[in-house]
């Protein structure tokens, strides 16, 4: 019988497809896998076939373990039930501030430690609701000076 | 040649969720209502357009179910807010060319009983967005998020506060006072927006939409055909559109500008006018940030500074400019900022009742949030 208490969460599962499940695989064995020109070296995600400046084929590269916050929100609305409320949720620049940026939730980390700027960790936890897992933030705050 | 327009028309603005009337039904509500204030017949009308993201009525629906024959012209856009400038902008376009003679513009939607944008079943059945597989899995998933993440990027760069976007919510709800279409009309106090539920920080729920069902639509024609009807003819001047966007929601370059900041200093330009020749502006104000910061773009303050201005006045009666006089998406209600254009036209021909500013002749009105939007001047004839 379905637990009528029991969200349904199949809206936020992804649907890999030929280009987006190398992010997924990785994601699964910790690693952040993005969309890299092998010519031009430049970054893309959400990934594309071929790249925006030389149109050579992409291939995804797993990409740095870190990077900073541009920006952050905190959720408190209930209208999306994947993770209780409140949780953070930040645009991330991968690697270096200019990085290519990547949406994660902010996990272990103080909410107001989670503002633009900040560095941090990557790493990855479950996705509610099937067998994925997603990459996340951890602000680092051992590299504040 | 000028185009301008000529008549302008409203369905009920209802947030009875259990009141559901289909987005045709309001469609053909607002559409007779434009033609019957047009002074215009059903037979004159051979252009038809819309826009939509949630749910909608086409453009062939509701010509049809309000008995519109042949059509010469047509236009149904899918997208954002941005949608009030591409469709308004086309039928311009077309009439110039002759493609048609007289268009009735329209939006519908049921953005309260039905497809509803706080929800992220909602927004999971909307959007196409490439980024949503990776950012509906972090809980990314609603339009506030969005906008909280840009304003937060702001607060970090100018030092913008809750306050700021408080003044903002706060006069508006003062202007809706005025306006017997508004859905919301008692005046909102600092406490109360302060106290107010948090929906994805720094917005609360003052700072979002009102979600209503409803539907508004305008009638446009050449000025030629405009001198002869009912109502003193609105000129739409021109607009100026932007899109810069990086192809993702996430991915554009700078969070802390709106489309404005390249397209208000274009128009304006473009009509050789300065910020303070604007009487009335009617600004996309999905939520109390967007409208914060395309008034930035457009010229009114210097980043950072809005919050001030509304706080002294300077945003309504006897102020620099009066900033949606209807109370705007945030307290008329959300028709996706298609009753931007239907302010606009009551205040340039005088028919604002209330809410009327004295002597309006120009009016700015804006369309889209982020990096991707545009902006029309109308002209009293």
């Amino acid at each position: 019988m379905t637990n009528l208490t029991e969200p349904d969460l199949t809206a936020y599962q992804p649907r890999a497809s030929v280009l987006t499940a190398p992010f997924w695989e990785g994601a699964a064995r910790g690693e952040l896998m993005i969309a890299r020109c092998p010519a031009c070296r430049q970054w893309q995600h959400p990934p594309l076939e071929k790249c925006r400046h030389c149109a050579t084929e992409l291939v995804a590269e797993a990409a740095p373990l870190e990077g900073y916050i541009y920006s952050s929100t905190v959720m408190h609305h209930s209208s999306v039930p994947l993770y209780p409320t409140p949780y953070t949720v930040a645009v991330v620049a991968v690697g270096q501030p200019d990085g290519p940026r990547v949406v994660m939730r902010v996990v272990d980390s103080a909410p107001d430690d989670a503002w633009p700027d900040a560095k941090v960790r990557i790493e990855f936890r479950d996705l509610p609701g099937g067998d994925h897992r997603v990459p996340v933030a951890v602000v680092d705050n051992t590299r504040r000076s | 040649m000028e185009i301008a327009v000529v008549g302008v028309g409203r369905s009920e603005y209802s947030r009875d969720r259990n009141a559901h009337r289909s987005p045709l039904s309001l469609a053909a509500d607002a559409c007779r209502a434009a033609l019957a204030d047009a002074g215009l017949q059903a037979s004159d009308v051979d252009g038809f357009g819309s826009y939509a993201m949630n749910d909608s009525a086409t453009f062939g629906q509701v010509a049809d179910a309000i008995g519109v024959g042949e059509l010469t012209w047509n236009l149904d856009v899918y997208g954002g807010g941005t949608g009030a400038y591409t469709s308004v902008q086309a039928a311009k376009t077309a009439l110039e060319h002759g493609d048609c003679t007289v268009a009735v513009v329209f939006r519908a939607l049921c953005g309260r009983s039905g497809l509803r944008y706080s929800q992220a079943s909602g927004m999971a059945s909307m959007l196409s967005h490439p980024d949503q597989e990776f950012d509906f899995a972090s809980g990314y998933a609603i339009p506030p998020q969005w906008f909280g993440m840009w304003a937060r990027r702001h607060q970090s760069q100018y030092g913008t506060t809750s306050e700021d976007l408080g003044a903002v919510a706060i006069q508006l709800r003062e202007h809706a006072g005025r306006n017997p279409h508004a859905a919301m009309r008692a005046p909102l106090t600092l406490d109360e927006y302060l106290g107010s539920r948090m929906i994805s920080e720094p917005l609360r729920v003052f700072d979002c939409s009102l979600e209503v069902d409803g539907s508004c639509a305008i009638v446009l024609t050449t000025m030629d055909r405009a001198r002869d009807l009912k109502h003193k003819p609105v000129i739409l001047r021109g607009g100026e559109f932007t899109w810069n966007s990086g192809g993702s929601w996430n991915n554009w370059p700078d969070f802390t500008e709106m489309f404005t900041a390249r397209v208000g200093p274009r128009l304006l330009d473009r009509f050789g006018m300065s910020p303070t020749d604007v009487d009335v502006a009617c600004v996309y104000d999905c939520f109390t940030y967007t409208l914060l910061v395309s008034m930035e773009g457009l010229g009114f303050y210097k980043p950072g500074e809005g919050g001030d201005f509304f706080r002294e006045g300077r945003a309504t009666y006897g102020g620099d400019v009066v900033v949606n006089p209807h109370g705007g998406l945030l307290s008329e209600g959300y028709i996706h900022g298609f009753n931007h254009h239907v302010e606009a036209v009551e205040q340039l021909r005088g028919t604002a009742g209330e809410r009327q500013v004295a002597d309006a002749r120009t009016a700015v009105v804006t369309a889209g949030g982020g990096p991707y939007g545009g902006a029309f001047l109308y002209e009293v004839a």
